[in-house]
């Protein structure tokens, strides 16, 4: 079983949305979350960990010193502004989610986004990383931001077209989440709300 | 094309604006034409020389089993895959709450092998439930008409024709209640086969699927009139057997489409108001095309009385529409259309004279003889939606809030307090997923809301507005507000696509969801528009259309309207 990266885009806005995001944030959430799984990375799940912390908090920009920043409000502060200026970032939660983010705020240039012993390079809209998925899928850390050392494109490796199987457990996570925007079903609103409230016969 | 049609790509007449189209009202009384996406789709097939076949038909004496049906073009194949079963009518319904159908389909990318087919067999039956892969473009499923189904086999069977007075009212045998594509389910993601001749525009495969679809509904009747009767049964004769389209039935699942696809709303509102503003250039009507429209108007004429429907306000616009047609008929055998730029003094008239049905009904018509110079605007009815998705904080306030009130003047003339303006909330059921539209002030639903008001919404960042200053910037203000990121995006999207916003509040007491869903079957290519209620509704597509073993020798076009000569 796989899941296309389509399907994945609007679970993410749901998720977001069920846990809490207004629907604007929520919908950048759902295009980080592509972005990184079509350049192979656990966006998803990265999605799935913010969450469960953003369920807890409001998710606002936070000082340095407390316990984590949003990465999604973080990262639409630097591709609203097109701006991404170099040096620490603070605490960041699943800081994976940044990168999508820095690609748009500078399409040209070429960044390093580290934290403990993770580097992703990003680059003319391309991800590379040599870093292994517990690595990439940080609970919450100090991360940096540095202008890339070398010139030239990024290896973009192969694009991916869905997302795996192994990520079964991740997608019900996230599944868990969206389902918060459902509202329960009431016989008044399976009559009223949908349907001819007649025989669907013709 | 003749020296009155060389400035066709820059049309003296210009198009009509987004404040006359994008009304809830006028797109509700849209009508096929040549750019919608069925009759793009024939066209194609007919002239790139599709093949057609039919390698199973593995369907038992209770119509059950599994059939296929393949499409082989100059570059690629692909397969519909037909599941029929056998399902309890009690069990039968069209609503995405039901868990069974009488058939289920699947369209292939290539030829499946067994262990497709047998891993489909586990999963296209159950649908929503079920999971399908990237090697699957579209999933659907059709029940049967209750009314037409054993009727025509029972005639079949004792060696006639159904009547043609009984068929038309309904137009098909079995009517899809859903056709799922573009990675839902795990179908393939539409970008991995949107550059592909074959599918340029919008809907190509899901479409592709629903003709291939006819095929099977058609050939499981005449089986079953066989099962009952071998010696005696007949198959239906070819005119009669044209008149079978495939339903659909459509609720409130596709509403939303229109305003969560602004970019593709706006690719294809424009290329059909393109389309009418190329032909009302025309300084001259040749005197071929003077006759076709003349004969099509006579066609439209049938088709009007043909339509049939119970819902009240639908009834009383086809009342007006068939009194439209005369008028029309009689002003064009009085004016003629011999003067300079006659189809731009005809729309004019129409304009003033006609009720909307009436209007939209003639651009259709208008459009009707000029292939030559519309047909190529149909590749370009599609979109990428991730293009213009990145919010542009750069650019100052004051820019802002001359985009939004620009596009949503409407909306802020509009009291969003009152009680009326926002009676309705668009959300989705838990109960499998089905959307639906209830009322804000009598259902505990507020929190589910959808966002599915861009008017409210943009009154409301209006609001925030007034509290900044013009010359801070859009990041900033986002920064703050990121409640209003979802309307900014609209808006900055839309500076580039005038079509994209829909100028009448979606969550009033009065709108009328059947508008928004009329508008995307009519670019689908639907007729014989159906109201269930204000939010449901039953269509026809392909009745008429040649089948796949005609087209060669068939012009599809001609046949979007009835023939002249009912037998």
């Amino acid at each position: 079983m796989s899941w296309s990266l389509g399907e994945t885009r609007g679970l993410a806005v749901k998720a977001a949305r069920g846990a809490g995001m207004d629907w604007g944030l929520a919908e950048d959430a759902g295009f980080a979350v592509q972005w990184l799984e079509a350049r192979g990375a656990p966006g998803a799940a990265a999605l799935a960990g913010l969450l469960q912390w953003y369920d807890l908090k409001t998710g606002e920009l936070a000082p340095d010193t407390a316990a984590g920043r949003c990465p999604v409000v973080l990262g639409t502060a630097l591709s609203d502004s097109r701006t991404i200026t170099k040096g620490p970032l603070g605490n960041i939660v699943q800081p994976l989610l940044l990168a999508p983010f820095v690609a748009v705020a500078d399409p040209d240039g070429s960044w390093r986004l580290t934290w403990n012993n993770a580097e992703l390079k990003i680059s003319r809209d391309r991800l590379q990383t040599d870093a292994q998925r517990d690595q990439l899928l940080c609970g919450s850390t100090d991360c940096r931001l540095e202008t890339g050392g070398t010139v030239g494109t990024v290896d973009a490796g192969n694009m991916k077209q869905r997302v795996p199987d192994t990520e079964q457990d991740v997608i019900s996570n996230l599944n868990r989440f969206a389902a918060r925007t459902y509202a329960p079903a009431t016989e008044q609103s399976r009559l009223a709300g949908a349907g001819a409230g007649l025989s669907d016969n013709d | 094309m003749t020296a009155s049609q060389k400035n066709l790509h820059n049309p003296s007449v210009p198009l009509r604006p987004p404040e006359t189209v994008m009304r809830l009202a006028r797109m509700g009384s849209f009508h096929q034409s040549r750019l919608s996406f069925m009759r793009v789709l024939l066209r194609r097939l007919k002239q790139h020389n599709w093949r057609f076949d039919r390698p199973r038909w593995d369907i038992d004496d209770n119509g059950v089993g599994v059939a296929t049906y393949r499409a082989i073009g100059p570059e690629r194949t692909y397969t519909l895959i037909a599941f029929a079963h056998d399902l309890p009518d009690d069990q039968r319904s069209d609503r995405v709450i039901a868990e069974a159908w009488d058939a289920t389909f699947t369209l292939f990318d290539g030829e499946p092998t067994e262990v497709d087919i047998e891993r489909l067999s586990q999963n296209v039956p159950l649908q929503e439930a079920g999971r399908i892969s990237g090697s699957e473009l579209s999933l659907s499923r059709a029940n049967r008409s209750v009314r037409l189904f054993d009727y025509v086999i029972d005639c079949l069977a004792r060696g006639v024709q159904p009547s043609h007075e009984k068929i038309e009212p309904v137009g098909y045998l079995m009517r899809t209640t859903a056709v799922y594509g573009s990675g839902k389910f795990g179908a393939a993601d539409r970008d991995i086969w949107a550059d592909r001749r074959e599918f340029l525009g919008s809907f190509q495969p899901e479409l592709l699927s629903v003709w291939l679809t006819r095929s099977f509904t058609l050939d499981l009747v005449e089986h079953m009139a066989r099962v009952e009767a071998p010696e005696i049964a007949v198959a239906l004769e070819p005119d009669l057997r044209r008149r079978f389209g495939v339903g659909n039935s459509t609720g409130l699942g596709m509403a939303p489409f229109l305003l969560t696809h602004p970019t593709l709303i706006h690719a294809w509102i424009n290329a059909r108001e393109e389309a009418l503003a190329r032909v009302r250039s025309i300084s001259q009507a040749s005197d071929g095309a003077i006759a076709q429209f003349r004969q099509l108007l006579d066609r439209c004429c049938i088709n009007a009385d043909n339509w049939r429907v119970d819902h009240a306000d639908q009834a009383a616009k086809i009342v007006g529409l068939r009194a439209d047609l005369l008028r029309l008929k009689d002003h064009v055998d009085k004016a003629g259309l011999e003067a300079h730029q006659p189809w731009d003094k005809l729309y004019s008239w129409a304009e003033a004279e006609l009720a909307l049905e009436g209007q939209e009904q003639l651009v259709s018509l208008m459009i009707e003889p000029y292939g030559e110079c519309v047909d190529e605007l149909a590749d370009g009815m599609s979109a990428d939606e991730m293009t213009g998705f990145q919010i542009d904080g750069t650019g100052s306030l004051g820019a802002l809030k001359a985009v939004l009130s620009g596009l949503y003047a409407w909306a802020l003339d509009t009291d969003f307090t009152e009680k009326d303006t926002i009676a309705r909330v668009w959300y989705v059921s838990e109960e499998k997923l089905e959307p639906r539209l209830g009322e804000r002030f009598e259902e505990p639903i507020e929190s589910y809301e959808q966002p599915l008001a861009p008017g409210r919404d943009a009154a409301r960042a209006v609001e925030t507005l007034k509290e900044w200053n013009d010359d801070q910037t859009v990041a900033a203000f986002l920064m703050r507000h990121p409640e209003h990121r979802h309307v900014v995006r609209r808006a900055q999207r839309a500076i580039d696509a005038p079509y994209a916003e829909i100028h009448d509040n979606t969550i009033a007491s009065v709108m009328r969801p059947i508008d928004l869903l009329r508008c995307k079957l009519s670019f689908f290519g639907a007729t014989k528009f159906d109201p269930r209620s204000d939010r449901w509704v039953r269509i026809t597509m392909f009745q008429g259309a040649p089948f796949p073993n005609e087209l060669a020798t068939m012009d599809p076009d001609d046949l979007a309207y009835p023939p002249m000569a009912e037998s």
